[in-house]
């Protein structure tokens, strides 16, 4: 089982191509959270991330550790990219590995609703420059 | 006995500082802390309600020990994602 979980400053790199899962694995599912052009009605030119990231590590790895678990995945992967996250870039990715789809799509959904609620990281919407839009 | 608070996000923004040292009797509780720092620190008092504690990188009831050195932060409503 392979678990990994990471706070990242700057654009996030997949340092594995996506789809190798070994004999025993059918399932891989890959989600990627993408900034939004708008928060709360308001063009916005991106997200600053603010993080408490020794703690947001540490709460990262242990939510992973027990979803990879508890649902014997092969590979679990989070990262979460902290600081000034344009429109249109990543600010999250995941990726669950699992003998059935079942067991990775609820990984990946239950990691997310998890982060949602125990990782200290929070948004700051940079406001768009006028001509932006 | 000293422990250091951090604050975060919006409990940041309203304090103006992003971290407050405090001296606590021997055998204080987070409860103490808390207490002590929302009556210093009036402004804070307003996320009393909705912010969460946490004593190194674990979040911590209000009735845990608190030791000489220990750092707390408040966590307010995360917005990971």
């Amino acid at each position: 089982m392979t678990v990994q979980a990471r706070i990242v400053a700057g654009p996030l790199r997949i340092e594995r191509p996506f789809g190798l899962t070994g004999g025993g694995c059918g399932a891989a599912v890959e989600f990627q959270g993408v900034v939004r052009d708008s928060e709360d009605g308001a063009p916005i030119a991106g997200i600053d991330y603010e993080c408490h990231a020794r703690m947001a590590e540490a709460q990262l790895c242990r939510i992973a550790q027990q979803l990879a678990s508890f649902f014997d995945l092969e590979e679990l992967i989070v990262l979460h990219r902290v600081g000034p996250v344009p429109v249109g870039e990543t600010s999250l990715y995941v990726r669950a590995i699992a003998t059935r789809r079942h067991d990775a799509f609820v990984a990946v959904m239950e990691l997310i609703e998890q982060l949602k609620r125990d990782v200290p990281i929070w948004k700051h919407p940079m406001p768009a420059r006028q001509g932006d839009t | 006995m000293r422990v250091e608070i951090l604050l975060w996000a919006q409990m940041r923004l309203a304090a103006g500082t992003e971290r407050i040292e405090m001296e606590l009797p021997g055998g204080a509780r987070l409860a103490d802390a808390l207490d002590a720092l929302y009556r210093l620190h009036p402004v804070l008092a307003a996320h009393r309600a909705t912010a969460r504690a946490a004593v190194g990188d674990e979040y911590a009831d209000a009735d845990v020990m608190l030791h000489d050195g220990d750092e707390i932060s408040l966590i307010p409503p995360v917005q990971g994602g």
